[in-house]
């Protein structure tokens, strides 16, 4: 197709030849010939038709914060111009290194080179990378750009930030502890229950190695044994409860109180699973999304990969509702319940009525089980930009003693993390004792 | 990149003014113009080149160089390069309406690389324009300075090489006519001028058209 500066030229020189007609004029006749020739032949120069574009495989899935290098196999074979290719990115990724734009001269010969740019993700969920889109321009602007895409899209699915918990406090008491590391037997004996396929370690009993799962392996070029691992007898269990209303995004769509949560959910689910734990969990004011209590690395990526598309939902059942639905589970297993929460907001109230509902589950004292609350205050995410904003801060917080203090009398540990001022894993070296342990 | 495109521009507008200068001095309309200011200012009749030079260099700057007008500016250059072609019309329209007039008629081949060169010159300056506003509009978008940079010096070769060659054209033709004389210099009166632009439009009206006949079909 034409530009209009094409055919602006071409007017320029049929206005010079009709002059030239009318006068008889050689010379008008050979300046409208020569433009219309050079024109002619600066049409028939023709900007790349086609761009070749094969990016790199990208991993699966990535972690909040991960850099990722995105790169591409550029080749154009014909045509002369500038070329511009733009991959466009999801808001929520941020460039590291280099340009997710790239403009490049396409002379008369065949062009190839390598594109390549970091990108980081700074929110969880799932993306995908579109296509790269390609234009292509004509030498002297005579045609119209030429636009098209090339490569293939990928779908990158992005995890929740896991703290690097080194320790959870908290003192060791009698029976109760659901703590491995804390109890006096910390390997029970081997159950039938079938838990996962993991790579032979020394001191593996040779009975256990799966042999038809190793002969696939050694199929595909990997040399090494797998062992089945059971489950142990007596195996403790954690719960977590992940309150997912639509009160915790306070804070900016990036950085809020339920991305915070998110985080703290995965890296306790993460620490308590690569300690033998069964761990299973419940999202409240969602619908009810229920996690079975399983163990191994399969039941972190089950629930991990569910946490990464989580929204939060402005209807749906509260903690209280919650505890009625998971009540067989908590009674069958005894597990060490976490609940991730606001205090600050309007679910505040909902909270304490399902750790009273907890505490009633309970019964006696020698069955009690371990709860812990952990509180994200919401308005420590909102920027305060005076003194005002900060009372008000405070004030909001002030109105949580209360709760706080409720929580405690049912033998809740309470800790208000400000994801703020220090790291969740350090958040939980600092937490105080509750009435019955935590 | 700036002033490189400023620099190109600049000694466009100043050659093409000189260009424009040499057609008109040697047109017929030049000697009553040097009369009416000889008559009217003796002394300021020798000063007539330079202050068509800088009239036209003066008009070419804002038009051409910092404007986006190229197209009103090489009009401007036409009309005072008209005078020097209209002697090579084989019609004679003043005649036809019953005006006498007697013009002298320059040489041929370098009045015609005059308005080749002025042709080109507007070809140039419209591709310099276009260039800087393909590199402003791709560093607006936020691509790499340097990556920019290489696509406007690339951009540009192919320009350097159509004005090196056009000028060569136009330089060798004219040189060629002082050289060899009368041997480029045909009998312009003895040309079969209508067969010869009747022919060329014709040509021409074929060229376009299996251009964009062969264009459709590469294009499916």
């Amino acid at each position: 197709m034409l530009t209009e500066k094409a055919l602006s030229f071409l007017s320029v020189s049929g206005g010079i030849l009709l002059l030239s007609l009318l006068w008889g004029n050689i010379i008008l006749l050979s300046l409208g010939l020569g433009l219309a020739f050079a024109v002619l032949i600066g049409l028939l120069i023709r900007q790349p038709k086609t761009v070749h574009v094969e990016g790199a495989q990208l991993r699966d899935s990535l972690w909040v914060g991960e850099a990722v290098e995105v790169s591409h196999e550029v080749c154009i074979k014909e045509g002369v111009g500038a070329v511009i290719l733009h991959q466009e990115l999801p808001p929520e990724f941020e460039l590291v290194e280099g340009s997710n734009l790239k403009a490049c001269w396409k002379g008369t010969k065949e062009l190839s080179f390598c594109w390549s740019y970091s990108v980081r993700c700074l929110k969880r969920g799932r993306y995908l990378l579109p296509e790269v889109e390609w234009e292509s321009r004509h030498l002297m602007g005579l045609l119209q750009t030429r636009l098209g895409t090339a490569g293939k899209s990928q779908e990158i699915l992005v995890r929740p930030k896991i703290w690097n918990i080194r320790r959870i406090r908290r003192r060791t008491s009698f029976g109760s502890s659901p703590h491995p590391l804390l109890d006096i037997a910390r390997l029970g004996v081997i159950s039938t229950d079938f838990r996962e396929i993991r790579d032979y370690q020394t001191g593996d009993a040779f009975n256990f190695i799966n042999w038809k799962a190793t002969a696939k392996q050694v199929s595909r070029g990997i040399f090494w044994p797998l062992v089945n691992e059971y489950e142990v007898e007596g195996s403790r269990a954690v719960w977590v409860f992940l309150d997912a209303g639509s009160h915790m995004e306070v804070g900016t769509s990036l950085e809020n109180a339920f991305e915070y949560a998110l985080e703290a959910a995965g890296s306790i689910i993460f620490y308590y699973l690569e300690r033998g734990y069964r761990v299973g969990a419940y999202v409240y004011e969602d619908g009810g999304r229920l996690f079975y209590p399983d163990s191994g690395r399969r039941q972190f990526g089950r629930i991990s990969r569910e946490l990464s598309g989580l929204a939060t939902s402005a209807q749906g059942d509260d903690l209280p509702q919650a505890i009625d639905r998971c009540r067989r589970y908590i009674l069958g297993l005894r597990p060490l319940v976490i609940i991730l929460c606001r205090l600050d907001g309007p679910g505040g109230r909902g909270v304490v009525e399902g750790v009273r509902k907890l505490a009633a589950l309970q019964g006696r004292r020698r069955r009690r089980f371990p709860l812990m609350v952990v509180s994200i205050p919401g308005y420590e995410m909102v920027r305060r930009a005076d003194r005002y904003e900060r009372y008000a801060g405070l004030l909001a917080r002030l109105e949580t003693r209360p709760l706080v203090r409720a929580l405690r009398r049912f033998g809740a540990s309470v800790l208000e993390w400000n994801p703020r001022g220090e790291s969740f894993a350090t958040a939980l070296l600092r937490q105080r004792e509750g009435r019955w342990g935590f | 990149m700036g002033f490189l495109t400023l620099a190109l521009r600049l000694g466009l507008i100043l050659s093409l003014s000189a260009a424009a200068l040499v057609a008109f001095s040697s047109s017929p309309a030049y000697p009553p113009l040097l009369e009416l200011v000889r008559s009217v200012r003796p002394g300021y009749s020798s000063f007539l080149p330079a202050a068509i030079f800088l009239l036209l260099a003066l008009l070419g700057l804002p038009l051409g160089v910092w404007g986006r007008r190229e197209g009103l500016y090489t009009l401007i250059l036409m009309l005072f390069c008209l005078p020097a072609a209209v002697p090579f019309s084989s019609i004679d329209w003043p005649g036809a309406l019953g005006v006498e007039a007697s013009w002298g008629r320059g040489n041929l081949i370098p009045t015609l690389a005059i308005f080749l060169f002025v042709g080109a010159g507007y070809l140039l300056l419209h591709y310099a324009r276009w260039l800087k506003e393909v590199a402003s509009g791709l560093l607006e978008q936020g691509v790499e300075p340097a990556e920019v940079k290489e696509i406007f010096m690339k951009g540009h070769l192919g320009a350097f090489f159509v004005a090196a060659g056009g000028m060569l054209a136009a330089g060798l033709t004219s040189r060629l006519s002082l050289l060899g004389g009368n041997l480029l210099q045909v009998p312009v009166g003895s040309w079969p001028f209508g067969i010869l632009i009747v022919g060329s439009l014709s040509c021409l009206l074929l060229f376009v058209g299996l251009y964009f006949l062969i264009r459709g079909q590469l294009g499916r």
